[in-house]
């Protein structure tokens, strides 16, 4: 059987791997914390992602486990973990603020943002999830191994799901 | 070089292109104004989410689960590319297989804590906790109906997201208070009942104009709404209990450690059974087994249902005022004040009727 987590450069043990997650924390968490928020939108679920991929990480390294490009890593465990959420909510109907009309009137910039924001939600998942990963600055090679496509793929699957997004939104 | 298409414009923006496309960019103004037109657009896409800021409490609470977790064995494996070629069915069956037992048997057991419970047991907690308890308890929750369920409670709320406020007496059966809130925030309606008081109040809006029926001298108070609502609970809590293929997670949320306990959509017995459970999901917490989210669909009374619970906040043991068992009028009510004729079923319309022929021969 072919390893699935081939490994790029040498295994080595951490002397402190919870010392290391918090510190990749502070490097790699708001930006998946924004790639979940992206897939799941408001409320717990995108926090509760961030945190499940940090404590994979943390089996991962105390295991030894791969260093080599531990941000893809992270968000190819997010990008699992956001589609298991979103598998699981095909029958509830989450309680969104933006559903909450007891707020006051968002401003025309807001609508426009919230407009956005909706049409991105309302894409189909792995348009979402190309756009969500693009935004966060990763790579083809690095998205095409969080979305489970051939890197090859990536370009052309992308410039779809920007013209559909743009298209939606009315740019 | 011809001009570019979407994908390579595309992968310009992205600096994923080559260096001879790149030349030609720079050569060719047509497709120079389509990158920065695309260009735009990644902005825009990158601006989205760019001010959204990470939660303070999310650093600490990962802080908090790194250090509470336990030391494990084996790294977390990643899934493979796709294969450029089909494989051959046995393969495919073969690491399907073994990929299920490296999960079953070294995977799942490190995510979260293991638990000894089983999700009957988990249930069964659950049933115990939602029925306990005694004096007053004020929740809130938002309710959502998505089929018939409200009509068979003989509620009048259309279908969608209702917030709910809820007081309810558990030492005393039949005293509560319930308001619902329409999706933009107005009192849609509400209900009010004091076996205590003989009285029961309703508030309902006509047209833009709220009408309050007062009943008094009551014999025989109705059995409660969030009495109703919990028995239904109660009733696919336990169909989801008998079920032999429920899936139990755990899962460390901001509300501490939860079991999420999934029944699939299963083949529905048909419409002429009284209770058919087709899916259902409960989260319910681990210390107190109290159910923060519930969902359940199927066919109740022969009619489909689908009903989703969300539990907002609870607070046992409230120090209630005489008054918070009924409903106090506000400049413009009309409020429509009589005694019970003895029919719990008809005393409103009889009530209203009654009003309805003194005004008429005035």
């Amino acid at each position: 059987m072919t390893p699935v987590d081939a490994p790029e450069a040498p295994a080595t043990r951490i002397a402190d791997p919870n010392s290391e997650v918090v510190r990749l924390f502070g490097d790699h968490g708001p930006s998946l914390y924004r790639f979940c928020h992206s897939m799941l939108g408001p409320g717990d679920d995108a926090e509760d992602v961030v945190q499940e991929s940090f404590l994979r990480l943390l089996q991962h390294l105390q295991a030894s486990g791969d260093r080599a490009n531990l941000r893809a890593w992270l968000f190819t465990v997010a990008a699992n973990g956001c589609r298991d959420r979103l598998r699981r909510r095909k029958r509830w109907v989450p309680w969104l603020p933006e559903l909450d009309r007891r707020t006051s009137e968002p401003d025309s910039a807001k609508r426009d943002i919230d407009g956005a924001w909706t049409v991105l939600r309302d894409l189909a998942p792995r348009d979402r999830l190309l756009l969500s990963l693009r935004a966060q600055g990763l790579s083809y090679a690095d998205m095409a191994r969080a979305a489970d496509i051939r890197p090859a793929s990536v370009g052309r699957l992308l410039a779809r799901a920007v013209d559909r997004w743009k298209k939606k939104v009315g740019a | 070089m011809t001009c570019l298409n979407d994908v390579q414009i595309q992968a310009v923006v992205d600096e994923e292109s080559t260096d001879e496309i790149r030349r030609h960019v720079a050569e060719c103004e047509r497709c120079r104004a389509r990158v920065a037109e695309r260009r735009r657009d990644m902005s825009r896409l990158t601006a989205l989410s760019a001010d959204l800021w990470t939660p303070p409490a999310l650093a600490a609470r990962v802080q908090q689960a790194v250090a509470a977790a336990p030391p494990v064995r084996g790294a977390t494996a990643l899934r493979s590319q796709l294969p450029s070629g089909r494989r051959f069915g046995w393969v495919s069956a073969v690491a399907t297989a073994a990929g299920i037992g490296i999960v079953v048997l070294l995977v799942l057991p490190k995510f979260g804590a293991p638990t000894r419970l089983s999700a009957a047991q988990v249930i069964g907690r659950s049933l115990t906790q939602l029925t306990a308890g005694a004096g007053v308890e004020r929740v809130e929750y938002d309710l959502v109906f998505a089929s018939a369920p409200s009509r068979q409670l003989g509620l009048r709320w259309p279908d969608g997201v209702h917030r709910i406020h809820q007081l309810f007496d558990r030492a005393n059966p039949g005293r509560y208070r319930l308001e619902q809130y329409d999706p933009d925030g107005t009192l849609g309606a509400a209900v009010t009942q004091d076996p205590g008081t003989h009285s029961r109040s309703e508030l309902v809006a006509v047209d833009g104009r709220r009408f309050i029926l007062r009943v008094t001298a009551l014999k025989d108070p109705l059995l409660s709404i969030p009495e109703l609502l919990q028995a239904q609970i109660e009733a696919a809590l336990t169909m989801m209990q008998a079920t032999a293929d429920q899936s139990l997670t755990v899962v460390d949320g901001p509300n501490g450690r939860q079991y999420v306990i999934d029944i699939a959509a299963g083949h529905p017995l048909g419409d002429k059974v009284m209770l058919d459970l087709t899916s259902a999901r409960a989260v319910i917490s681990d210390g107190d087994f109290t159910i923060h989210e519930f969902h359940a669909a199927g066919v109740l009374l022969k009619q489909p249902f689908d009903i989703s619970f969300k539990l907002i906040r609870q607070e046992k043991g409230v120090t209630v005022a005489p008054g918070d068992f009924e409903i106090d009028a506000r400049p413009g009510d009309i409020v429509i004040e009589g005694a019970a004729s003895g029919d719990v079923f008809h005393d409103d319309i009889d009530i209203v009727l009654r009003e309805l022929a003194r005004e008429k021969t005035r």
